[in-house]
């Protein structure tokens, strides 16, 4: 009867979904290497970056907007994007401790190392 | 591969396309995030080939019959809900990204899909809670076809702007397209298709009245033309044009006609709801859109059955009428066995033409007429449709023979379990869900 295999088929192929969604998101971490030529530091800071999100919301390899500004040549401009503050490792520090509009705060999640690791990062951009 | 077995593993492939495509050159973002992505990328892609499902796209629905395919349709709209939900869910990542869910001060982008989200969730509970709610069929559907391009739209916009993935081109192609394609199949579906039935409308040649309640429209194809290919058993969607004042709606009804009728195409109607009670003021002379066919309710799909049992409830009559009409017609010889359940006597429809198939020898027919609230002077079976009278009638071993069952809801759930406790194989028993939403 048609109607018997409607149901199986329903939850097969969502279970397929979530499954290839699952194993294909693992699998896309796992194929990136990192930058060989960034020093240990900014090796690490680049891991973060994606690891904590910042890269859901800024482009790294433009200055264009998406949910934050882009960050590429950061430590080339005088002022921040978004605060206008003047560039510098304190400010940015401060940006992830403390945001100014709407992102969210990282004081609760980074590590003074981690910070650190981050503005190295930032600093090859 | 069947045809059917086919269609869905090129609907999975379909469906996890933009998975496929960024997995090795799209920008990781975390394990936790990439997997959030991924279940909104083929979440969208599930509501993107919603709009070919339910389109009536012939090569879609010819393996598995309209009525499972909108069924489909349904159910597999709750999967794509829950994977969109999940998505922000896991984007958010702990207590750091809640504000992609709660915060205000957010780019347009962002209350793009969260409108889209929250329009989804309703269009998904409305429909599946749509009778209980009191929410008449045609409100609903306009409410569908409004809503679900609403959402196509701020899902489009949402995902174009926010979506990290969509900066590659392979998947700005797939976007554009996939998009582009669920536009152009709605607009045909909803305008130009609807446009081009009424410009070759089937005229009414006659409204013969069955019982109290229940109509036989006859229609005539557009001059010049023959009434169009279908099989017994199958049915079509008709859009009758009447007196200004009578409702034009469009609704699907079994084809109680034989095929082996080429001059003209009938279907039974019972008054049920508002616009079916109007059907006795339907003119000869009256136009109708109309297109089909569709279903694979018809033992025409399925040559290996011999002997036929038939079991009916009310107007679930009508797609056996027309299987019966055609053996008739074509002198079939099987065997066939019709037990048809209804409350009175008054209310059994084709009762005369019936009798005349019985003693007519095409096919070897046996009808079996069941009253549950019959008068006093009625001497037939009583009760309902159960396993006693099957044994009665069909005998105790059933190997071999095959069921066609059509009635109400309830009445078709109850004897699909007593069939299945008598031992009769799945795929012996054939049902055609009538009622698109339940």
């Amino acid at each position: 009867m048609r109607s018997t295999y409607l149901n199986p088929t329903v939850i097969g192929v969502v279970a397929a979904v979530v499954a290839v969604s699952i194993v294909f998101g693992a699998l896309r971490n796992f194929t990136v290497t990192e930058p060989a030529d960034l020093p240990a530091e900014a090796a690490q800071g680049a891991q973060l970056f994606n690891d904590r999100g910042c890269s859901q919301c800024h482009f790294t390899d433009s200055d264009q907007t998406r949910m934050g500004p882009g960050l590429l040549g950061l430590f080339n401009r005088q002022n921040l994007p978004a605060s206008d503050r003047p560039v510098s490792e304190e400010n940015i520090r401060r940006q992830l401790m403390d945001p100014f509009r709407s992102m969210p705060s990282y004081a609760d999640i980074l590590t003074r190392e981690e910070q650190d690791q981050i503005i190295s990062f930032l600093k090859t951009l | 591969m069947s045809g059917g077995l086919f269609r869905i593993i090129l609907y999975l492939l379909i469906v996890i396309l933009p998975v496929l495509l960024t997995v090795l050159t799209g920008e990781p973002g975390g394990i936790m995030i990439d997997v959030g992505r991924n279940l909104a990328l083929t979440g969208l892609m599930i509501l993107v080939l919603q709009f070919l499902i339910a389109s009536r796209i012939k090569w879609i629905e010819r393996p598995f019959g309209l009525d499972i395919l909108l069924r489909f349709h349904k159910f597999i709209a709750v999967g794509a809900l829950c994977l969109l939900l999940i998505h922000p869910l896991l984007l958010t990542r702990g207590e750091a990204g809640w504000r992609l869910i709660f915060g205000l001060d957010l780019p347009w982008f962002i209350w793009a899909g969260r409108a889209a989200l929250i329009l989804l969730i309703g269009l998904v509970l409305v429909s599946i809670y749509q009778s209980r709610i009191g929410l008449s069929f045609e409100k609903w559907r306009l409410g569908h076809n409004i809503f679900a391009p609403a959402i196509l739209v701020l899902i489009f916009i949402h995902s174009w702007f926010a979506g990290v993935d969509l900066e590659l081109l392979s998947m700005q192609v797939l976007w554009i397209s996939s998009f582009f394609l669920a536009t152009v199949v709605f607009v045909y579906h909803r305008i130009l298709r609807p446009m081009l039935l009424c410009r070759y409308p089937y005229v009414v040649q006659e409204v013969r009245r069955e019982t109290d309640d229940v109509w036989s429209v006859k229609m005539a194809p557009p001059e010049g033309r023959a009434v169009y290919d279908y099989l017994p058993g199958q049915f079509h969607f008709l859009t009758f044009f009447r007196h200004p004042g009578l409702p034009v709606e469009e609704h699907h009804w079994t084809i109680s006609s034989s095929p082996a009728k080429k001059d003209s195409i009938t279907s039974t109607i019972k008054a049920v709801g508002d616009f079916t009670s109007t059907m006795g003021q339907t003119r000869p002379g009256d136009t109708v859109a109309v297109h089909g066919p569709f279903g694979r309710f018809s033992y025409m799909f399925h040559p290996e059955d011999r002997e036929l049992i038939f079991l009916a409830g009310g107007i679930g009559i009508t797609p056996i009428m027309g299987m019966l009409r055609y053996m008739r017609d074509t002198k079939d010889t099987r065997s066939a066995v019709l037990m048809y359940a209804n409350r009175r006597e008054d209310q059994i429809v084709f009762r005369d033409e019936l009798e005349d198939m019985a003693s007519g020898g095409y096919p070897d027919l046996t009808v079996v007429h069941v009253l549950s609230r019959p008068e006093d002077e009625w001497t037939g079976e009583t009760g309902h449709l159960n396993r006693k009278k099957i044994e009665k009638y069909c005998g105790t071993d059933l190997k071999g023979k095959a069921f066609y069952v059509c009635g109400p809801l309830k009445m078709a759930d109850a004897l699909i379990t007593t069939l299945q406790d008598m031992g009769v194989p799945q795929k012996k028993i054939r049902r055609e869900i009538f009622s698109f939403l339940d």
